[in-house]
């Protein structure tokens, strides 16, 4: 599939969002915009206008220049929402969105922003990172169902990282991406319940995509797919899924496609599951290259535990249980090490292996 | 008696490799068993701790009196049996040091992280290794003589009662045999029980073999020949033809 495709079917997922009329949908839509630099309020304004009514919350350096339907709170009054650190371009915030909303997101030319969502229901997240900016923000998807769009635009030497903790018992998730020249975008994700997700990045001239899975599914179905395109010259793209299954029906298709023009791109994929007993996994990485001068490797293995390592672990004194859920969290170690809370994951993962592991 | 095998009939993959061994080690006691590439020393080595695959048709294994040819491999470990690999595996993601804190606390209840760092470190330090593999995957990328250095450094940490030894000089430059055998000399001088398995009498120098029944000749899944140093020389100019 031609990266063209693939937006434009982004683009009918998008348009099949909840309509106005759709009670799920509340229309509102919570923004955070850090600077509120001219050319960022300027970008999320049209978007927003397109949408509809929307409530703005800001560190309010510009609101009056916005169009008059924003109606405008002040950081206090959102119980949810609040700045831990007065840094001077460092904003930390903190925010709870349930249902229906949609949050536009956005950083001022090289500042940092950090933000931490507890996100519940149907929610959409568009991010923009302002050239030289820095975005980092970590999803906690929680609940029965989750379900959420995030597009991400990355401009001229900006660096977006996304970090989602997905353990809501059924979720569905769409990312899209645009890393502008000499940027990068990484996305990691972690999921244990029944989960589809969808991850695309489009790759500009020098900037480099990342995309991280991990998951750990019991009697659960996973379906992922993922893509990052490399459109311009020396592109890179990254993509690492570790699928760790217990009667558990899992599929991680991650592709990577090197356009005509991309040359000295690179793309690595590996797509790796281990079966701890009755589940279906299949990895399946597939490259498409049409540009010669570019370096891609891709490397894809089902298997269960490996005896051999489990007995050399109880060798060493370690019970059979524990010898396994060292193996386990091995596996996914590196994955898991590219997550900003990665003590936090590191005791759900545990939790999650010990139930596996019959706790 | 610490370990005290009987009349050990052992198969492996439907075929059997032992054919009636018997063998004592006491405490602090250094032996050496010698033989030709698939004698059985190895399969001897796993019968020990109990690894699978391999099968115990007759005779029996005694550890402290009390026999283990039933229990799993974690129980022997926890009562004191230590092998160290001939090709020990590599395992990704599990840091050395979280791996052995892992292996430390399930020997002992818990494991004092500092007090562990210190005797990590000092054990590196003798060992002439360099202190970054301890962030390292354990084995992974580890040169050969590295892999065989982790695993005399795990008998340092872990000290067992009785410890066999597969090949722990094979691979290694001059100097490392020194070390690993002043290594080895020292454990069983501290009381550890043991049993080196090699094929070259190199690491011997470096062991402090007492007595006339501590190097044993496997041969075809039987000790043929018992004796002591000399046994040893004998073996290693004249081969095992000196058998037949
Ligand atoms: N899984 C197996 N199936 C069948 N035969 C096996 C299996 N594993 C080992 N053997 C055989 O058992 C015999 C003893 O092997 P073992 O590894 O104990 O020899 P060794 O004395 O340690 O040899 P080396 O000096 O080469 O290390 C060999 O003939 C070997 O081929
Ligand atoms: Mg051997």
């Amino acid at each position: 599939m031609k990266y063209i495709e693939i937006i434009k079917e982004l683009e009918k997922k998008i348009d099949s969002l909840p309509q106005e009329s759709d009670p799920l949908y509340s229309k509102n839509i919570i923004r955070l915009d850090v600077s509120g630099s001219a050319d960022s309020l300027k970008e999320l304004s049209k978007i927003a206008e397109k949408i509809g009514n929307f409530d703005l919350i800001s560190n309010g350096k510009e609101v009056e220049n916005n169009n008059k339907r924003i109606k405008v709170y002040n950081l206090e009054d959102n119980i949810d929402y609040k700045f831990l650190t007065e840094d001077r371009n460092v904003y930390i915030a903190k925010a709870k969105l349930n249902t229906g909303k949609i949050m536009l997101i956005s950083s001022g030319k090289k500042e940092e922003l950090r933000l931490r969502l507890m996100l519940n229901g149907y929610n959409q997240i568009i991010i923009l990172a302002e050239e030289g900016s820095k975005i980092a923000i970590e999803e906690f998807f929680e609940g029965e169902e989750a379900g959420i769009i995030n597009e991400i635009n990355a401009k001229e030497g900006s660096d977006i990282k996304i970090d989602i903790i997905n353990e809501a018992n059924k979720s569905l998730s769409f990312y899209t991406g645009a890393a502008g020249n000499n940027s990068r975008i990484e996305i990691n994700s972690f999921f244990v319940g029944e989960a589809k997700s969808n991850n695309k990045i489009i790759c500009s001239q020098n900037s480099s995509a990342h995309i991280n899975n991990i998951i750990v599914a019991q009697s659960k179905n996973v379906d992922i797919t993922d893509y990052i395109i490399n459109a311009s010259q020396n592109a890179k793209a990254f993509i690492s899924a570790r699928a760790i299954g217990k009667n558990a029906t899992i599929f991680i298709k991650e592709n990577s496609i090197i356009e005509k023009g991309a040359n000295g791109s690179e793309a690595n994929i590996i797509a790796k599951g281990i079966n701890m007993g009755g589940s279906k996994i299949e990895a399946i990485p597939a490259m498409t290259t049409n540009e010669n001068d570019v370096k891609a490797a891709h490397s894809a293995d089902v298997a269960p535990l490996s005896n051999t390592f489990i007995e050399y672990l109880m060798s060493r004194g370690i019970s059979p249980k524990d010898s396994r859920k060292l193996l386990l969290k091995g596996f996914v170690y590196e994955n898991m090490n590219a997550f900003q809370s990665k003590d936090l994951l590191e005791s759900i993962i545990d939790n999650h292996l010990g139930k596996i592991l019959g706790d | 008696m610490l370990l005290e095998i009987k009349n050990l009939h052992v198969e492996v993959g439907g075929k059997e490799v032992l054919k009636g061994i018997d063998l004592k080690v006491g405490s602090g006691e250094l032996h050496v068993i010698m033989g030709p590439n698939g004698s059985g020393k190895t399969t001897l080595a796993k019968a020990i701790v109990g690894l699978s695959g391999v099968k115990v048709k007759e005779g029996d294994i005694l550890f402290d009196g009390k026999s283990i040819i039933n229990m799993s491999i974690d129980e022997r470990a926890r009562m004191g049996i230590f092998m160290q690999y001939q090709n020990p595996v590599e395992i990704e993601g599990v840091s050395f040091l979280s791996f052995l804190s892992t292996a430390k606390s399930s020997m002992e209840g818990s494991a004092d992280m500092k007090k562990l760092m210190e005797e990590v470190k000092k054990g590196i330090k003798e060992l002439g290794m360099s202190e970054e593999v301890i962030k390292r995957p354990v084995n992974l990328g580890f040169s050969g003589g590295e892999k065989k250095k982790s695993e005399i450094l795990q008998m340092n940490i872990l000290k067992p009662k009785i410890a066999i030894l597969d090949e722990p000089d094979s691979g290694l430059d001059v100097d490392a045999v020194k070390i690993v055998g002043r290594e080895i000399s020292k454990a069983a001088a501290s009381g550890t029980g043991c049993i080196v398995i090699t094929h070259y009498t190199r690491i011997l120098s470096a062991l402090e073999l007492k007595g006339n029944n501590v190097v044993h000749v496997l041969y075809d899944g039987k000790i043929v020949e018992n004796g002591g140093k000399e046994l040893a020389e004998k073996i290693e100019k004249e081969g095992y033809s000196i058998l037949h």
